[in-house]
């Protein structure tokens, strides 16, 4: 058990997180307003109660159908959209807050120290974290409570039992796809392709998980009436024997698998870094690029050594795609329903400026020692971050082709939506007045509320972008949105000049 | 070349560095001494563009660094004390994102590269992540990064860390060719032989200000003192806190 005094090292764990994250933002002008942040940030009651105090307006807009249901099917559909969002969101927060810790170097001064560090006390440093997320499902769990209280109670338990296996997957990413340093050579490279395929491939499990159940379905008729695996399983509360039993299941296979996967996590983050001793002469490329282009390359390299920060760009599309995925196997796509997503893709990248802006965590000290400029510094972010997204979205549009071939015509969609996204989060996010640059603190969880106002302006943008087509027939609508979209994003550049 | 006037930085209350003034001419290395804390990095990270002075002013080849702070990085290379490259990156990765973002093109980037990477022994370290290198190497890495665009002015930290004493001699070389160049340099160490070797003029700050300057002969003689160590503990008003702690270590080990 975790006892006061891992709670006190936790804490100071914590703080100088905080400290460190706060202390690169360029935003935070001077000493005192440093403190003042830290002192905020550090309150970790007062920031959970607050954090969880944001997420519920949006976990109640998510479970209105179910206060409005009269049926057991509907209020298990809901509940099933419920007990992904802790899942997803558990993922997500673990891995980029654990690459954030990596990165931020808090646990170095801990390393030659004889402190007893535990991997509970890991959990319990991203639990400060993670536990208000639960917020999202705390509407609808509190509705189940009152009007089918056991059922409620089942509901409460898949919540936690998704949040765990969110956890737990996050730590497997972080550990099996996060960055070990090699020699370089060409068995780096193939590891690191390895790896990004690796990657991919682990968070589409979610997909088979749900085609291998739709083959059960159409398969076996004694397991139609109830689901096998999380997140179906979470929906079918109103089997509650049956249910108990598959929780219980759940719960045997993630609870070992989480406790060795922790302990994995923890020694990694604590392992000292291996010096090369190797001495062999190489030969070795010199190139020189723009300066855009060189930090946006570079950018990549980091991503495609460190995986695990990928994740933080691959949540915002699996949570796009799976919608996709749905929609594209009950009626296929049309040509509105691909720009819809499209739209929604690309809003949903502003997610992932937190993985974008942790790249240059620890080294922005040193390229504050070079002649770059805010701007050319933001616009390779911003292209950076729309890269990922641009790339799903191409294929978004691939697969609209197939079932509507007129599809093709919404490709400058895929190129204009991520960057005009990128372009108003950065520039929002960079707005301070220095020309040095810096590292805005931005967190997705923490600052939900500066997401949330980023998200309304993208909105208000891809509104302004989208309304010729809801009120044109598509084909006209398209070359006007393509116009507006134009206009927008050289708005965008000139101001930023 | 480098000019300073009642230069001023606050952190909080208190100030890291206060009405500090100096000069450096060019061809002319400058050693910045002083007791942990004394404000030499903040100084120089002013001095780089990198940091905001909070009044006074700072001129580098006539530039202000804070009006011209990008103006002013591409004539200055600074070598931190510890410096934080990217880690994931291979050591040549590292120099053509320096060359890049400097605008060094890309033929010149190969001259210059190839004569540093062997200058300093770092072939077979250029296809290796930064993080893997050793603490020495990584300063190799370091150093050439920061004088890669054949810098003006050298602006070094405790820039000789980690360097062994074929390196340090190499390096040493390297600063006295620039310096006959006109480079303009300074340079902070703890390592006082070194800034006596080294260094033309030497200015001593202690609590963010300015005690002294001059050549290490003219210090040696206004203190009566025999080498530079003796003058730092004595102008520092060191001597007698040194004198304690001995005694007190001696009763206690």
């Amino acid at each position: 058990m975790i006892d006061k005094k891992d709670l006190d090292l936790v804490m100071v764990l914590y703080k100088e997180m905080q400290y460190r994250a706060a202390d690169k933002d360029p935003s935070i002008k001077g000493e005192e307003e440093l403190k003042k942040k830290i002192k905020e940030a550090s309150n970790v009651k007062k920031k959970m109660l607050k954090q969880s105090f944001f997420f519920l307006p949006f976990g109640l807009m998510l479970s209105i159908p179910m206060f409005m249901a009269d049926e057991q099917g509907v209020i298990a559909a809901v509940m099933t959209s419920v007990a992904v969002i802790p899942f997803v969101f558990a993922l997500y927060n673990t891995v980029s807050q654990c690459a954030r810790l990596d990165s931020l170097g808090i646990f170095e001064p801990l390393k030659d120290l004889p402190v007893g560090l535990h991997s509970k006390q890991l959990s319990l440093l991203l639990s400060f974290d993670l536990i208000p997320l639960l917020s999202f499902a705390l509407p609808a769990v509190i509705y189940l409570l009152i009007f089918h209280p056991l059922n409620g109670i089942l509901a409460a338990a898949w919540v936690m039992t998704g949040f765990l296996i969110g956890h737990t997957v996050g730590f497997i990413v972080y550990s099996e796809f996060g960055f070990k340093l090699g020699s370089g050579d060409s068995s780096d490279l193939l590891k690191t392709v390895l790896k990004v395929v690796g990657l991919v491939v682990f968070m589409g499990l979610f997909f088979a998980w749900n085609f291998l159940q739709d083959l059960f379905i159409a398969r076996a008729d004694t397991i139609l009436r109830y689901s096998v695996i999380y997140p179906l399983s979470a929906g079918a509360i109103f089997d509650p024997i049956q249910n108990f039993i598959i929780l219980l299941v759940h719960l045997a296979l993630i609870i070992p698998l989480y406790l060795y996967v922790v302990k994995r996590v923890w020694k990694r983050l604590l392992k000292k870094k291996e010096v090369s001793i190797r001495k062999k002469k190489t030969h070795y490329d010199v190139s020189s690029k723009s300066a855009v282009s060189s930090l946006l390359v570079k950018d990549f390299q980091i991503l495609f050594r460190k995986t695990s920060s990928l994740v933080g760009f691959l949540i915002p599309a699996l949570i796009v795609i799976s919608q996709v995925f749905f929609s594209a196997q009950e009626d296929g796509l049309t040509l509105l329903e691909t720009s819809g997503y499209l739209f929604m893709l690309a809003a949903f990248n502003l997610m992932a400026i937190e993985s974008i802006l942790s790249l240059d965590t620890i080294s922005v000290d040193f390229l504050k020692t070079l002649p770059l400029k805010k701007r050319t510094y933001i616009l390779s972010k911003i292209l950076s971050l729309s890269m990922i997204s641009i790339t799903v979205s191409l294929g978004l549009v691939g697969l609209g082709t197939y079932f509507d071939p007129r599809t093709l015509i919404a490709i400058p969609y895929a190129f204009l939506l991520p960057v005009i996204s990128s372009f108003i989060g950065l520039s929002y996010l960079f707005r301070y007045e220095d020309e040095r640059i810096g590292i805005p603190d931005f967190s997705f969880t923490n600052d939900f509320l500066k997401f949330i106002l980023l998200m309304i302006l993208v909105v208000a943008a891809f509104g302004t972008i989208a309304l010729p087509l809801l009120l044109l027939p598509v084909l006209y609508g398209i070359p006007v949105s393509y116009l507006i979209a134009g206009s927008m994003l050289l708005y965008l550049f000139f101001r930023s000049r | 070349m480098i000019s300073v006037e009642k230069l001023t930085k606050y952190y909080g209350e208190k100030p890291a560095v206060k009405d500090l003034t100096f000069e450096v001419k060019e061809g002319e290395i400058y050693g910045l001494l002083g007791p942990n804390g004394s404000g030499k990095t903040t100084t120089m990270r002013i001095l780089s563009g990198i940091t905001e002075p909070s009044s006074g002013r700072a001129e580098v080849r006539g530039l202000d660094v804070e009006e011209h702070p990008i103006e002013v990085k591409k004539v200055v290379g600074f070598i931190p004390e510890n410096p934080k490259m990217f880690e994931s990156l291979t050591t040549i990765e590292l120099f053509n994102l320096v060359g890049s973002i400097r605008g060094i093109e890309e033929k010149k980037l190969r001259i210059k590269l190839n004569r540093l990477v062997q200058a300093f022994e770092l072939e077979e370290y250029m296809n290796q992540y930064v993080g893997s290198l050793s603490f020495g190497t990584k300063q190799k890495v370091s150093i050439v990064s920061a004088i890669l665009h054949d810098p003006e002015v050298i602006i070094m930290d405790e820039a000789m860390n980690g360097l062994d004493p074929k390196m340090a001699k190499i390096f040493r070389e390297i600063l006295f060719r620039l310096k006959e160049k006109g480079n303009s340099m300074i340079f902070s160490t703890h390592v006082l032989p070194l800034a006596e070797m080294i260094c033309d003029r030497v200015g001593l700050i202690a609590g963010g200000e300015l005690i002294t300057e001059g050549t290490v002969k003219e210090l040696k003689e206004k203190s009566h003192e025999k080498d530079l160590e003796d003058v730092f503990l004595k102008l520092t008003k060191s001597e007698t806190e040194v004198s304690r702690v001995i005694n007190a270590l001696r009763g206690s080990m």
